[in-house]
């Protein structure tokens, strides 16, 4: 289930870094040393909640702001007091900005003013042709008012292409468009992206925008990164149970270790007066959270992905210091008497498994259409559980032990 | 993130100027290392031939290297060190005009107002204080708070105040007046807030707009319209006669003048009040009401907070404006009514420089001491609701109105009644004497104008040469203040340290009145200053056009900065980002978004300057300098007719200086 579409691209070589970058303003620290890194070509995704600091992490890319620490480097190139017009990135805002005196091609072709267009053609051409790339020939002479939201991101995109930037950064393009929209768009940007394969950064606040058009992810929170993976990899084993309930919904429960392996197969937790059997991950989340550990193929010159992973790793753990973490002693390692949080996905809950099965009440219910979540109350908490049934009163339900997810041990 | 937190604009804020900063530091060569020939790397993936791309099939980041190393030693050629020079030049054009605008304001505005200063201070070449301390204990000026000064117990002097057989002294006439006017203008100017907010009639935004007239009516031309109106053979007294009833003497009392103060200022609080009022959440007041309050209670609770600061704000200038006033008092008054501004006219023409000037610094203090008060208070309480969705406005003429909705409605009749004495009488009288002979209607007026150009002698004002005058000085003061309105507008809407610092500094010369420039001017640069042996000094005309454009260019900067504030700060970084430098961005960008706002700033500019009078009448004495007000003032005592005649021609001027403010950017204007 490893992330092969990250795999392929571990021997690229990196097209953006940032190491340690911290930003504050005055009292408030808006980035915490954050280190990462995009490879060329990669569609990779800041993911968070707002005021978690990802827009304030893409302006500084740009370089509308100005990290306190820590740098920020463009194909090996420090973008230390570059002025903004002088990186080579392309942007496009969230409301587009596009400039309301100006015709589609003009704001198209806006960029060609300072720069040749990349592929050597003239400048009328190079319009023309990104035009067609979105979708737009026949619109040059309009003026952005006389343009739907769509089409305007679509011009905004154009424009942000026209000079052939290093890298495209995106902030937030699809949300002030209606749910349809946003999903067709979505399509468009990522075949576009692919086709020109051009490094792409991409920041939203929406999980499943992220999961969908992403090669690789870094959710954030509180201005820091919790996790860098691949979408499958952020959405089936999430390292900490802030990256557990963001993505996607979960159900996090925390109890005692009554017995671990050796002496059974699976861990057995108690959770208030019951007890729970989760399977022991026989995959460690580490191996999967950077792909360039994996790629035998790494090369020895490509220091930069191996920094990567280094850097993924720090970030990642810098902020579970206090969990002792599992890479210190295998999940095997557990006795009874440890801590430990682990999360199961609504949809692994089911009232059909023997396995695991606990008493619970239904509080509430949403008909969502292909099924029903339903709200449980169990041992003075809440739990979703995602079923093809409508569910009433009190039931049973139960889940693999395989479906539960470690996301944090605390030893004794 | 839908909702930008506040806190994240203000880091914007910080760092957009942090980086412009280290750009004009202009450590940025490491910017030319992105070459050409990398980004012709970049294309060529781009365009489809991405299986063959240099840094995909060489492999590796090795290479990419090398290319960079190429490419930077390639791109030394003498064409790419030109266009550096160029480059250099253009982005640091803004710092150049900062500059620029930096030497002029010096030069034009902190320089005479700092020689009006060291006049005070500087007594037969010594430092003292002893002008102030004269003028402090002078009853004449402070009236029974000179003895205060002078050292007497503060119990005695404040028995003696609230006496009725007080003195107040000129300053104290002065603020007592200020505070009249300012009173009279409220009670004008809130009703018309209150119409105009809510409710919807024909000619609403025509009226609304009108609000703005009054600061590009010549000043001295409603003191003459005022004198037309009621003066002993005035209009008013003309009406009253013809109904049988007798002459009232209402020039040159305090009556008179409190009219004509609250003409300037009533639109003005209206129109900051209205303004105000339009931003209140219509969903505010509803959730109070369905909460349960009255409609009143509603009015106290939620409307009337939003309101106050507005409020407080049109109050606080009319204070400083009616404070500093000059031409209406001049002309209304004489010198029995005499106010400080004026007194301080009379002491320039006494020839009494250093009174002159210690009293104006005086009068300068206690305006700025009033708008510190009120800046200080407005910091504190600064409320910015964004109106979602407007108060709806009531229609004025319901078809079928009950009780309720009538007695308001009464209301503002009797208010429009009074509103249209006290703002049409005086522009109608004007012209009606314009026009008015012993036997009917007559040009005579405009002909004595045409007589006098041709016959009149040397020292008599030549109806012409005011004509010509204003309208040279005006072009001059133009070309001047534009330029400097734009830049300043620029440095006042980029977000930096010390910005605050800046919006004062160029703003200054609002709250200063035109009389202290004026002496400074004359004092300094037209008496000439002695620089290493060389005599330096300025004709009348130069001075005149100086001071026009330190007393233009606020309104300049009025009608621009707040386009520019308003324009949506990522158009601007995508245009960097694009590659457009600072200063390519302000000529493609922002400039091109704000145009109206800098047409009807110069159109305000030179309404403005058509209309001054304080420094012109200080710069223009004795000299054949004068401008169409000055000239109004030399006929007003002598010839009415003439003076009304005039007073047209400038009504003339200024009204298409008017209508083309309103039609380009009267709606954004920032007062």
């Amino acid at each position: 289930m490893r992330a092969l579409d990250s795999n392929q691209r571990s021997d690229s070589p990196v097209a953006l870094t940032l190491d340690n970058v911290t930003m504050r303003y005055g009292e408030t620290t808006a980035i915490d040393e954050l280190s990462l890194s995009v490879r060329e070509g990669e569609f990779f995704t800041l993911v968070g909640p707002s005021g978690c600091g990802k827009t304030t992490l893409l302006r500084a890319i740009a370089g509308f702001e100005t990290p306190t620490e820590g740098s920020i480097e463009v194909r090996g190139e420090s973008m230390e007091a570059v002025p903004p017009e002088d990186r080579g990135l392309g942007i496009v805002f969230q409301n587009y900005a596009l400039f309301p005196h100006m015709s589609v091609a003009e704001n198209v072709g806006y960029g060609l003013n300072f720069a040749e267009p990349p592929d050597g053609s003239s400048k009328e051409q190079r319009i023309a042709d990104l035009l067609a790339l979105v979708d737009l020939s026949g619109m040059s002479t309009r003026t952005p008012e006389q343009l739907s939201g769509g089409q305007q991101q679509r011009v905004a995109i154009a424009r942000a292409l026209a000079a052939g930037p290093d890298v495209l950064l995106l902030d937030e393009p699809m949300s002030a468009l209606d749910a349809q929209l946003r999903e067709r768009l979505r399509l468009q940007v990522k075949s576009i992206q692919k086709e020109l394969e051009i490094t792409t950064v991409y920041v939203t606040h929406d999980q499943e925008e992220a999961l969908a058009i992403s090669d690789r992810v870094a959710v954030m929170s509180e201005g820091t990164v919790e996790q860098i993976g691949s979408p499958r990899a952020i959405y089936d084993r999430p390292q900490s149970s802030f990256v557990a309930e963001f993505i996607g919904d979960n159900n996090v429960f925390s109890g005692e270790v009554i017995e671990a392996p050796p002496s059974l197969e699976h861990i057995r937790v108690r959770i208030g007066t019951e007890t729970i059997s989760i399977a022991p991950d026989t995959s460690d989340p580490a191996i999967d959270r950077s792909p360039s550990n994996h790629s035998p193929s790494n090369h020895s010159t490509d220091d930069s992905s191996t920094n990567d992973s280094s850097t993924n790793d720090s970030s990642t753990n810098d902020r579970s210091h206090t969990d002792r973490s599992h890479t210190d002693r295998s999940h095997t390692d557990l006795t009874p008497g440890d801590r430990v949080t682990f999360c199961v996905r609504p949809e692994k809950l089911s009232i059909d498994t023997e396995r695991n099965r606990f008493e619970a009440t239904v509080k509430n219910s949403e008909f969502l259409g292909d099924s029903t979540r339903t709200t449980l109350e169990w041992e003075d908490r809440e739990l979703l559980i995602q079923s093809p049934a409508h569910l009433i009163g009190r039931i049973a339900v139960g889940f693999d032990p395989a479906d539960a997810h470690i996301v944090r041990r605390e030893l004794r | 993130m839908a909702g930008k937190e506040p806190a994240d604009t203000e880091h914007v804020a910080q760092t957009d100027g942090e980086a412009d900063a280290i750009r004009m530091n202009g450590e940025r060569n490491a910017a030319s290392l992105r070459t050409d020939g990398e980004r012709n790397a970049t294309s060529l993936r781009m365009n489809g031939e991405r299986n063959a791309g240099p840094i995909r099939t060489d492999g590796g980041p090795v290479p990419l290297t090398e290319t960079e190393e190429n490419d930077s030693s390639r791109s030394r050629s003498e064409d790419e060190q030109r266009h550096h020079i160029r480059d250099a030049v253009e982005r640091r054009a803004v710092v150049l005009f900062a500059i620029g605008t930096t030497i002029l304001l010096s030069l034009l505005f902190y320089y005479p107002v700092a020689t009006v200063l060291v006049e005070s201070l500087v007594v037969e070449g010594r430092l003292t204080l002893a002008a102030f301390a004269d003028l402090l204990r002078n009853p004449f000026y402070f009236g029974d708070l000179a003895r205060l000064f002078a050292g007497e117990s503060p119990l005695s002097v404040g028995r003696d105040l609230l006496s009725s057989e007080r003195r107040i002294g000129i300053v104290g006439f002065t603020a007592y007046q200020a505070i009249l006017s300012t009173l009279l203008s409220l009670a004008l100017g809130l009703p018309a807030a209150y119409l105009l907010a809510r409710y919807e009639f024909r000619g609403r935004r025509t009226l609304r707009s009108l609000t703005i007239l009054p600061f590009v009516l010549p000043s001295i031309m409603v003191a003459i319209g005022f004198v037309a109106t009621f003066g002993q053979n005035g209009t008013l007294n003309g009406i009253l006669s013809m109904v049988g009833l007798g002459p009232v003497e209402l020039l040159f009392t305090l009556e008179a003048i409190l009219i004509a103060h609250a003409f300037y200022n009533a639109p003005l609080i209206a129109r900051v009040t209205t303004a105000a009022w339009e931003s209140v959440d219509a969903s505010a007041v509803e959730t109070a009401r369905s909460l349960g309050a009255s409609p009143v209670r509603a009015f106290r609770d939620v409307i009337a907070p939003q309101l106050y600061p507005a409020v407080l704000m049109g109050a606080a200038l009319t204070f400083v404006f009616t404070f500093g006033t000059f031409p209406i008092v001049l002309a209304l008054g004489g010198f029995e009514l005499a106010t400080v501004e004026v007194f301080v006219y009379q002491l320039v023409r006494e020839l009494n420089y250093t009174e002159a000037a210690a009293l104006a610094i005086v009068e300068l203090a206690i305006s700025l001491g009033v708008l510190y008060a009120y800046l200080r208070y407005e910091a504190k309480h600064a409320v910015r609701s964004q109106g979602i969705r407007p108060l709806p406005r009531k229609s004025l003429f319901p078809s079928q109105p009950s009780l309720r909705e009538l007695l308001p409605r009464i209301a503002i009749g009797i208010y429009a009644v009074v509103a249209l004495v006290v703002f049409i009488a005086p522009i109608a009288s004007m012209i009606y004497t314009s026009v008015a002979g012993p036997n009917g209607l007559t040009l005579d007026h405009y002909r004595f104008l045409v007589d006098r150009q041709a016959t009149g002698a040397a020292y008599q004002v030549r109806p012409w040469s005011a004509v010509r005058n204003s309208l040279l000085f005006a072009v001059g003061a133009l070309a001047l203040s534009l330029p400097m309105g734009v830049v300043v507008s620029v440095l006042t809407t980029r977000r930096y340290r010390g910005r605050k610092l800046v919006d004062v500094i160029s703003m200054a010369p609002l709250a200063v009145s035109g009389i202290i420039v004026g002496i400074g001017l004359l004092r300094g640069p037209v008496f000439g200053v002695e620089i290493a042996g060389w005599r330096l000094a300025v004709g009348g005309a130069v001075a005149i056009i100086a001071a026009h454009a330190v007393s233009c260019y606020p309104f300049v900067v009025r009608t621009v900065a707040p386009g520019l504030e308003s324009l949506d700060p990522r158009l601007v970084e995508s245009a960097r980002a694009l590659g457009a430098s600072r200063t390519r961005t302000l000529v493609d960008i922002e400039l091109p978004l704000v145009w109206p706002g800098v047409v009807a700033g110069a159109a305000f500019a030179f309404a403005i300057s058509i209309g001054e009078f304080s420094s012109t009448v200080v710069l223009a004495t004795g000299t054949d300098q004068y401008t169409m007000p000055v000239a109004i003032e030399r006929f007003i005592g002598r010839r009415l007719g003439p003076a009304t005649a005039m007073g047209v021609v400038l009504l003339v001027v200024t009204s298409i200086s008017f209508v083309i403010i309103d039609r380009l950017g009267g709606e954004s204007f920032g007062l």
